[in-house]
């Protein structure tokens, strides 16, 4: 008996269920849609919305706090010490001491944290609302954000360290030239000297020029 | 060919076809690839394969700093992002003893249980479009994305947040995103409603679900299931109420489990009906907090610049939408963890597949997946 | 139609000087042309309102931009797409078969819309088996999609071949039995008979004339939706299951004529049912207020509108519990519902 009431309240069950679901579909589609026609109507974004990166370069101290945060090291910052005279200031004052010819953000790599934006002492580095982040050259999402004057400036400062640093070697070299032969004699006189001090010097003078640059990207 | 004359036409041993499904395939939920052996449409074996969505997160975390860690963490289960921050961060400011401010832990248990419920939505429209019907999918969708909208104007993102951080969030929730919330919570109540006259008590989804891929008790201990799965055994274990973190002793709700009612208990029915109450719990929580969340700063003052948590390790295990999520972190006292390990909730919920889904059929298996609930990128990291 | 080309003939001095058998050549010609062409258009404008029903249903829009208002020219301009599009055949596919699968399905839909009448006497062929020939021919439509599931030589397409096989055919038989008691009330195979016997006011369709015949009307649009894959009987394309069913590897023209074959199939179950039990082109007053033709499509119209609302409303029942459904639950009670108009047209033999 209770399998003829089953095989009946099943299809019973069916039928009712069935209804009620199409009541619900139904009710639903006189309800106003809720989406939108996109490309022509946008909604509007928070204020805090993450989107493509954008570096108002004018302000940003070259501090490299964004490189440092950033997990998958796709910032990418050179920068350049300048000379006194040439500090600038940003917008809301800091001193700039350095020229930056080189800060580079590669959107393929990014994966729009937003990390990178909170160490940021200048709140130069921020993240746009841009959301549309296709393009069609790869190329075309490695953003260069560094002023032609920066890079300018820094070759000029890199080319007047250089040429400085090849005076000192010069002047280094002609002095240890002078200390060898002044050794030499003082070797040849009386047979005894200070020979392990060269090399180490000599070294010093190699390794130097190199630590003027740093590169967070290396790390 | 000479036929044995003892055979009778039924003894016919008829070849068994293996079908690859995945890991293209529309209901494996991502990348899963199932090795699956029929007999007509009769399973008789699944071998789970997994590991095309790789990507090396544990190793990367060695060599990101504690806070670059967490927005790999939002990739991993991407539909609960909000929660496996929660795991993290907790993890890691248990390492640095690290006390967060009382608006910062409302600010985390109202996200973590709207994404809760985000989750569990398109767990619900995920498993009807397994089942065959589509509304629900694009219905949970809709609804999920005001949870989206809400996320997107506390953290400006809506999928990967990025809104934890060590020692607090990385932004307050202003009055107009509480009223979102509670707007949200007033329209999403009688949707659930919705949700099950459109599906959850429909005969045929009755049908296709009550006593199918039934899991006993014992099983679901044995595999190491957890979250809905094995509440939908029957088992009354939520990490929320038996190893409170957070502010979650605070709150009152309920720990729905699958009772059998349409089936057996511990079928899909089950299963997937536990997230759906679950979904008004998570309600009753929220209002809670929107009620209780005080005043004050969603920063500890105090944290650290750089973070450099103390030598140590730690394992801090939260519950997800899908289960229980675990970290076992090992500080060097530098500045990138030693070492982070991940318990992945739906790695073992999957696990469980093979063992349930002999002799069903292969609508059952698509079934049996939908249920059990998982997000791919979890499983592979 | 023999009857309308006499009659052109008659008044036309030039079809008299050509043989008759070229008159009814061109004639032949001229209809399958008005098929084909009323076949497309059923079908683009139902996948047109599909898009549009599922969109409303899911509190979407649809499509608005292609062709101005309504978007009304996007499944024009999908069919275009599809016929341009490279026509693949998988390397181990059967070539011969694979490609003449659509075709065949194609032909079986087309052949239907011959013997269904719009209007009054509005019908390519009137045959005196009118039913009998569109359950007939229809049912062929299953050897196209066999076909073609084994053709492919794709395991999924595989079973999509062998689940509509099951289906269709098991279906087949609720489909007559539930339209047998409307012959018998009725008389006749006729297609144009049956709805000339329904004029007169709604009371006079035979959906209302008695309670079995109401009965009998759902089970057949139950089993009729089983038999052109309509969701929740979708099996032979489940995509959650079988990614799409028996045909996964067809893509471009032939994909588009499976495509075309199942949405005028939509017209065709829809147009049987309006014929056969929603008075076909009469109005529900006893006097037609508007022509025959608007009340047919009107009717048609409303369900096609409700299969719709069904497909996007419910799940997809297993393989095991279809054949339930058919063998255990339709078959029986389209026997029983028969047995009682029987049984009323003895009792009440002037009705
Ligand atoms: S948004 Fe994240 S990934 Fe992108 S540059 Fe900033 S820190 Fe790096
Ligand atoms: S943190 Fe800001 S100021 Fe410092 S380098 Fe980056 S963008 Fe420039």
């Amino acid at each position: 008996m209770s399998a003829v009431k089953k095989y009946f309240s099943d299809i019973y069950n069916s039928m009712a269920t069935v209804l009620v679901g199409m009541a619900t579909t139904g009710r639903t589609a006189f309800r106003k849609p809720v989406t939108l026609e996109y490309p022509d109507v946008r909604w509007e974004l928070p204020e805090r919305y993450r989107g493509i990166l954008h570096n108002r370069i004018e302000d940003c101290i070259g501090c490299l706090a964004c490189a440092r945060a950033c997990p998958v090291n796709c910032i990418h910052i050179d920068i350049v010490k300048r000379g006194k005279e040439e500090y600038g200031v940003t917008s809301d004052g800091t001193k700039i001491t350095q020229w930056i010819p080189r800060f580079d953000i590669d959107m393929s790599l990014c994966m729009v944290c937003g990390l990178c934006t909170e160490p940021c002492p200048t709140e130069c580095l921020t993240m746009t609302k841009e959301y549309e982040l296709a393009v069609h050259d790869k190329h075309d999402m490695y953003l260069e954000f560094a002023l032609d004057r920066d890079k300018v400036m820094a070759e000029k400062a890199e080319a007047e360290k250089k040429a400085a640093k090849e005076k000192a070697a010069r002047e280094k070299a002609e002095k240890e030239a002078a200390a060898k032969k002044a050794a030499a004699e003082a070797e040849a006189a009386g047979k005894e000297g200070a020979e392990p001090e060269k090399p180490a010097a000599d070294a010093e003078a190699d390794g130097k020029p190199g630590s003027e640059e740093k590169k967070p990207d290396a790390s | 060919m000479p036929i044995d004359p003892t055979t009778r036409p039924g003894d016919f041993r008829t070849e068994e076809m293996i079908l690859n499904m995945g890991p293209q395939h529309p209901s494996t939920h991502g990348v899963l690839r199932l090795e699956v052996t029929t007999d007509g449409e009769v399973v008789a074996a699944v071998r789970p394969f997994m590991g095309y969505l790789h990507r090396c997160f544990e190793k990367h975390s060695e060599h990101v700093s504690w806070t670059g860690v967490i927005p790999y963490t939002d990739r991993m289960d991407y539909l609960a992002a909000m929660n496996n921050n929660h795991g993290y961060v907790i993890a890691v400011e248990r390492l640095l003893g690290l006390e967060v401010p009382e608006r910062a832990e409302y600010i985390r248990v109202i996200m973590a249980e709207l994404n809760r419920i985000a989750s569990h939505l398109v767990a619900f429209g995920t498993f009807g479009n397994d089942i065959g019907a589509v509304t629900p999918l694009v219905w949970s969708f809709r609804d999920r994305e005001l949870i989206l909208d809400i996320f997107e104007k506390a953290c400006g993102a809506r999928l990967t947040y990025n809104y934890y951080r060590i020692g607090g969030m990385s932004g307050d929730l202003t009055p107009d995103m509480l009223e979102d919330v509670r707007k949200f919570l007033d329209y999403f109540e009688p949707r659930l409603k919705e949700y099950d006259d459109l599906l959850s008590y429909n005969k045929i989804f009755l049908e296709r679900c009550a006593g199918v891929g039934v899991i006993p008790l014992n099983m679901a201990v044995n595999y190491g299931l957890t979250g809905p799965a094995l509440r939908g055994s029957g088992m009354r274990w939520d990490l929320r109420r038996d190893d409170p973190y957070s502010i979650y002793d605070r709150f009152d709700f309920d720990i729905p489990v699958g009772e059998g009612r349409k089936g057996e208990i511990g079928d899909c029915w089950d299963r997937y009906m536990v997230r759906m109450w679950e979904m008004a719990e998570s309600v009753k929580i929220l209002r809670q907090c929107l009620a209780q969340i005080p005043e004050g700063e969603y920063m500890h003052p105090k944290t650290p610049k750089s973070i450099k948590p103390p030598k140590g390790e730690i394992y801090v295990r939260v519950e997800n939408p899908r289960g229980e999520l675990g970290y076992y972190l090992i500080s060097e006292g530098k500045t990138s963890p030693f070492r982070v390990k991940v318990r992945s909730c739906c790695f073992t919920n999957l696990a469980v597949t093979p063992a349930i889904s002999q002799g069903v059929m292969i609508a059952d298996l698509v079934a049996i997946i939908g249920s059990l609930d998982i997000v791919l990128g979890e499983i592979d990291r | 139609m023999k009857e309308w080309v006499d009659g052109l003939v008659e008044g036309s001095s030039l079809l008299q000087s050509l043989p008759i058998e070229v008159s009814y050549f061109l004639a032949m010609v001229f209809f399958s042309l008005v098929a084909v062409g009323w076949m497309a258009i059923c079908a683009l404008f139902f996948v047109w309102l599909e898009r549009k029903v599922s969109a409303r249903i899911q509190s979407r829009l649809g499509p608005v931009y292609v062709g101005g208002r309504f978007g009304w020219a996007q499944t024009p301009a999908d069919a275009l797409k599809l016929l341009m599009k490279e026509d693949l055949v998988p390397e181990s596919a059967d070539r011969l078969l694979f490609n003449i699968a659509p075709a065949i399905a194609f032909m079986a839909t087309l052949l239907t819309f011959v013997a269904i009448p719009i209007g009054n006497g509005l019908v390519i062929a009137d045959l005196d088996i009118g039913i009998f020939f569109i359950l007939a021919v229809s049912s062929l439509g299953v050897i196209g999609i066999i076909m073609g599931g084994w053709a492919s030589n794709s395991k999924w397409s595989l079973y999509g071949g062998m689940r509509a096989a099951s289906q269709i055919v098991s279906y087949e038989i609720p489909v007559a039995l539930s339209l047998i008691g409307v012959v018998m009330i009725a008389g006749t195979l006729n297609l144009v008979e049956i709805g000339r016997g329904q004029a007169g006011g709604i009371w006079n369709w035979y959906l209302f004339k008695s309670p079995f015949l109401f009965a009998a009307g759902i089970v057949y649009f139950i089993a009729a939706l089983a038999e052109v894959n309509r969701t929740p009987f979708d099996l032979p394309e489940a995509e959650s299951e079988l990614v799409s069913g028996y045909n996964t590897e067809y893509s471009g023209m032939k994909f588009a004529f499976f495509f075309l074959a199942e949405f005028a199939n939509l017209f065709v179950i829809s147009a049987v049912a309006v014929v056969m039990f929603l008075g076909a082109w009469n109005s529900f007053l006893p006097w037609q207020i508007l022509p025959g033709p608007i009340w047919f499509l009107g009717k048609v119209f409303f369900l096609v509108l409700v299969i719709m609302w069904l497909r996007w409303t419910l799940p997809r029942l297993r393989v095991d519990q279809l054949m339930h459904t058919c063998w255990k639950v339709l078959i029986p009670i389209s026997m029983v519902l028969l047995i009682g108009v029987g049984v009323q047209m003895w009792l009440f033999p002037g009705n």
